[in-house]
């Protein structure tokens, strides 16, 4: 009888770490490889065709894109996206450092976990200022002007810097996490 | 920066509320609220940053009693989501601590009907062959086995 208990006991213990794991397995949140994903749509929905032939950009016409963020962290995520302005020879953000080139803009919101967010993006040149041999932009964005600092020699491109970063809630800040460019020539 | 009148919410004030309720839905998200539900309420989250992004737009131009209006409205919203986040939290926790119970209890319930099942094995293979001799038919024959 002695025997039959201690080989019960063993095979329930057996049993129990077979079964107990399944039911660990099965009451537990999966985790999934956790990103943020950050797209520009054009005004035709597409991920192409953003400006003009050839990378143009008219003066006064408006260009309505819009940004996808896609959440798949694993919780709600407070996002940052900031809008720089620079050229060809300028030094924009990589995948570890934000650019430090004029902000343009930065706006802020909620994205939920396992969605997509889309947030318009409309903009265009008001004005070209020339000076010094060098072209300056008066920008339109969400309706606010802003006028650009850089230069460019007439006929070379600018380029539209986006960041998107994300709040750490325990450091209390925005964190840098990664960077889209789109580049346009304007043509008056 | 901060507005402060008798009886009025500094912007300071209402960015925190923001931020907490921001931070509970967080951790709702992470006990299991079904996305749909985290979904409504980081629209909402969205209308009390909105809110919060005029009221400081307003301060800046000068406008403090547009700025307050703003400031109440987007806190009120921050705490809806707050309080909302909270229940959700409960809710779920008390869901998956429910699951895990049951879970448990059948994975204890299982472990034990296997082990007495592989304990008694034997008997049940008895049991069978009992079963299998009952319902064989006898037939008669002599001593070497050879039908009549």
């Amino acid at each position: 009888m002695e025997k039959r208990s201690r080989v019960f006991l063993v095979l329930f213990l057996f049993f129990l770490s077979v079964y107990g794991a399944i039911a660990y397995y099965a009451t537990t949140n999966k985790r999934s490889q956790p990103f943020l994903g950050f797209g520009i749509y054009s005004g035709q929905g597409t991920l192409s065709a953003y400006t003009g032939p050839g990378s143009t950009v008219y003066v006064n016409q408006t260009y309505h894109w819009k940004f996808n963020i896609t959440n798949e962290i694993g919780t709600t995520q407070f996002v940052q996206i900031i809008t720089r302005l620079g050229n060809n020879t300028t030094v924009g953000p990589n995948s570890t450092s934000p650019a430090t080139l004029q902000v343009l803009g930065n706006f802020t919101l909620f994205v939920a976990n396992k969605n997509s967010t889309l947030q318009s993006f409309d903009w265009n040149v008001t004005r070209v200022t020339s000076s010094g041999g060098l072209n300056y932009l008066t920008l339109g964005i969400n309706g606010s002007a802003v006028d650009s600092m850089l230069g460019t020699v007439p006929g070379d491109q600018f380029r539209l810097y986006f960041e998107l970063w994300t709040f750490n809630t325990e450091l209390g800040s925005f964190q840098y996490y990664t960077w889209l460019q789109i580049g346009f020539t304007v043509v008056s | 920066m901060t507005i402060n009148r008798a009886g009025s919410i500094s912007v300071a004030e209402s960015g925190t509320s923001l931020m907490n309720a921001f931070q509970a839905v967080q951790k709702a998200d992470a006990l299991g609220v079904p996305p749909d539900q985290i979904s409504s309420l980081s629209r909402q989250l969205n209308t009390a940053l909105a809110y919060y992004n005029t009221a400081i737009d307003l301060y800046s131009e000068g406008n403090t009693t547009g700025s307050e209006y703003y400031i109440t409205l987007s806190n009120t919203a921050s705490t809806l989501v707050l309080d909302k986040a909270l229940a959700l939290q409960g809710q779920a926790q008390a869901e998956r601590l429910t699951q895990q119970a049951i879970a448990y209890t059948i994975a204890i319930g299982v472990s034990l009907v296997s082990s007495e099942l592989v304990l008694e094995s034997h008997h049940i293979r008895n049991l069978l062959r009992r079963r299998r001799l009952f319902r064989a038919k006898l037939q008669l024959g002599d001593r070497d086995g050879k039908e009549k």
